[in-house]
């Protein structure tokens, strides 16, 4: 699974399928993630929202707090079916 | 924990240190995601930019002719003292391992850092000549000095690329260059008399052979750009930049 994510694809698909409500801070999404997938760490966390960052599939933004939170991307509508396939849209 | 997180490169923390401890302040950290963390930057490591892509068997290529010049390179000192009829044949694998440890630096790098590189070969070719010339304690030291700039700097360059840090740097750079030098050359030049017993020799060079080995691995494992591969998934400009 998420070949492109490498380890850290079936948590990247969970972040992905938690944010299609709209944009998480990281605690929100740890406990969205963990609800989904179970124990989830933060390392494990960060390491996949690093890579779907960098993929382009989410995007920081801010919260009403001022806080940083995560939203999906545009590019990244069709992301969780094609990451639970084993790659990422292109 | 935030000891935990000085694990992780530099890059990484300044761009996500202060949220992930933000983290860790809302949800304390258990036992599991002490070794989690610990795990992800196992996991960084073997896949520090966060590539997204296996590395292309091209990208091997560096680490593997480092790795065999310097097996090539222990092999020939250890035959050369050891096995003493076929000494000078195989004392012929030394040229040919320093020459896969200038192609371990490709074209790119050669490009980048083609003034030390220049320097370096001058310094081998004086080496050479020096060593065609009358033996003088000038000329031995001269020989030696030129024999640290040249192989240690050849050595550094190739552990820059291996993205050793300047400690790792440092460490390899004494472990296999300066330490032997410094026990092994005044042993052997003591007094002006060059010892009969070549054993010496393995004591001064296998460090270095090892040392190369060691590198070899690491960008191996690691992979590196080669002059005709497009850098692999380049980082987002502001995670660069930060």
């Amino acid at each position: 699974m998420g070949g492109r994510l490498g380890r850290f694809g079936e948590t990247a698909m969970w972040i992905l399928v938690a944010l299609r409500d709209g944009p998480h801070n990281v605690t929100r999404l740890l406990d969205d993630v963990r609800g989904l997938d179970g124990r989830v760490g933060p390392g494990t966390l960060y390491g996949a929202v690093a890579r779907l960052e960098r993929l382009a599939l989410i995007e920081p933004t801010t919260n009403g707090g001022g806080r940083r939170a995560y939203r999906l991307t545009e590019d990244a509508a069709a992301a969780p079916v094609a990451v639970a396939r084993g790659g990422v849209p292109s | 924990m935030s000891r935990l997180i000085r694990l992780y490169p530099r890059p990484w923390r300044d761009r996500y240190e202060e949220e992930f401890l933000a983290l860790l302040e809302e949800r304390p950290p258990t036992m599991g995601d002490l070794l989690d963390t610990v795990r992800g930057r196992l996991r960084l490591h073997l896949n520090p930019q966060g590539q997204a892509e296996p590395t292309p068997w091209t990208h091997r290529i560096p680490g593997l002719l480092a790795l065999i010049a310097g097996a090539m390179w222990s092999v020939a000192f250890i035959a050369f003292v050891f096995w003493h009829d076929k000494a000078w044949e195989l004392a012929g694998l030394i040229p040919v391992s320093m020459l896969l440890m200038f192609l371990s630096l490709p074209g790119d790098y050669m490009a980048a850092h083609g003034r030390q590189i220049a320097i370096a070969l001058g310094v081998v070719g004086l080496c050479i000549v020096v060593a065609n010339l009358p033996y003088s304690p000038s000329i031995a030291i001269a020989g030696v000095a030129g024999y640290l700039i040249a192989l240690g700097g050849l050595l550094t360059l190739a552990a820059i690329r291996a993205e050793i840090g300047p400690s790792g740097r440092w460490t390899l750079l004494v472990l296999a260059v300066l330490l032997p030098a410094a026990i092994g050359f005044p042993v052997a030049f003591g007094l002006g008399n060059i010892s009969e017993d070549e054993t010496w020799l393995l004591g001064v060079l296998l460090p270095y052979g090892f040392a190369w080995v060691l590198v070899g691995l690491r960008l191996a494992i690691r992979g590196s750009a080669t002059l005709v591969d497009p850098p692999l998934n380049p980082i987002e400009p502001e995670v660069r930049a930060a």
